[in-house]
């Protein structure tokens, strides 16, 4: 029989309270207890409350989500997978609805390779003034070619008037009202007046 | 009604209750039913539909545990209760829509003792004593021994109990 101060046999049920209100103890223990709990309030007290705690918990009430919640997260749901759906049925698509999307995806890729900026560096802001100044360059050169052949002539026939033609224009009115008693010079006067010389012998 | 709406239907009360219970927090549980379902939504195409109540039951209850971490590194939504324990202030702050379930004085300090309990016992305490699941289910959910979730079901009910004898002048002899 056990006593009421039986400080043991407390302890012991404190930490078999629960199995025994499961009725998970063994018959023997299970009936040991009981005679304990009998002399001891102490302990019944602890066995009530567990009781209590056990069947309070077990009638908690499954609780129903708000059903603003459910509409939402399923009107989301509906919404992506309609999207889905629609993505997938043009993949499925026979050929009419393909070419449609061909079309279209190259439409796409030639307006981004027209409108978007070339990778390639941009030309510099004085373009305009180097092709201008090549152009003037060009000119120039042009002018300065078109001079030196000017010039060449001129050279040329400067040459050939002062130093044929003139001479020898004086040097022929000089042998026609001269006697010929000068010697001959060397030059091209004598050279000149030798060959007229031999062309009026001959 | 899809195969994807009519699991909603059916496992919705299911998740739900749980976050309630477990985060006491009615605005918290619906974000949980919703990041749930989203879950439920992507994984739908690989899911076991034999499997889908021990998988959702073990998403929801992780989504529980990130959100109560999180709850718990943002001291500011933290009060001490003159016991010196934390507690949710927007829990008691906002509405609840399942105040009927708290009516009675007993079950509004068994719910907050219940809130008040350490992981896994507060979960192995839902999923046994009020979502009824049988041990061997909360063991593969929670994936521990069967012993282990024995023993945290009656560590976790001893400790109901002494929060209970507190408030209640049961005080526990041991």
């Amino acid at each position: 029989m056990s006593r009421p101060d039986d400080k043991t046999q407390c302890q012991d049920l404190q930490l078999r309270i629960e199995a025994f209100v499961d009725k998970e103890l063994e018959r023997t223990e299970a009936t040991a207890l009981q005679e304990h709990l009998e002399i001891c309030p102490a302990c019944a007290r602890q066995v009530r409350l567990a009781t209590e705690i056990r069947q309070e918990l077990r009638g908690l009430p499954e609780l129903d989500t708000p059903q603003h919640v459910l509409d939402s997260v399923l009107g989301t749901m509906r919404r992506n997978e309609s999207r889905r759906r629609s993505w997938l049925d043009l993949f499925r698509a026979p050929g009419p609805a393909w070419i449609a999307v061909g079309a279209t995806a190259a439409a796409a890729l030639f307006a981004v390779m027209v409108l978007m900026p070339s990778q390639e560096p941009a030309p510099p802001e004085h373009s305009a003034e180097v092709e201008i100044a090549t152009e003037e360059a060009r000119l120039a050169i042009a002018y300065l070619d078109k001079l030196t052949h000017r010039a060449a002539r001129d050279l040329r026939e400067d040459v050939v008037q002062k130093r044929v033609v003139a001479p020898a224009a004086r040097g022929l009115s000089r042998s026609l009202n001269a006697p010929e008693t000068a010697a001959p010079k060397s030059g091209p006067v004598s050279d000149y007046r030798d060959l007229n010389d031999r062309t009026r012998s001959s | 009604m899809t195969g994807f709406e009519a699991a909603v239907a059916r496992h919705q009360r299911r998740v739900f209750s749980f976050a309630h219970y477990f985060l006491g927090n009615p605005s918290e549980a619906e974000d949980v039913v919703q990041e749930v379902l989203l879950r439920l939504w992507q994984n739908w195409h690989k899911l076991d539909a034999e499997r889908l109540e021990p998988w959702l039951t073990r998403v929801t209850r992780n989504a529980c545990y990130d959100l109560l971490r999180k709850r718990r590194s943002t001291s500011r939504y933290m009060v001490p209760d003159p016991e010196g324990h934390a507690t949710n202030q927007a829990t008691s702050d906002r509405p609840d829509p399942g105040a009927k379930a708290e009516a009675s004085d007993f079950r509004k300090h068994l719910l907050a003792a219940l809130r008040k309990l350490d992981e896994p016992m507060r979960s192995v305490l839902i999923l046994r004593e009020i979502q009824g699941l049988k041990y061997q289910e909360i063991a593969d959910i929670l994936e521990m021994p069967l012993n282990t979730v024995r023993v945290y079901l009656h560590r976790g009910r001893q400790r109901l109990r002494k929060q209970l004898g507190r408030v209640y002048d049961h005080v526990p002899t041991g």
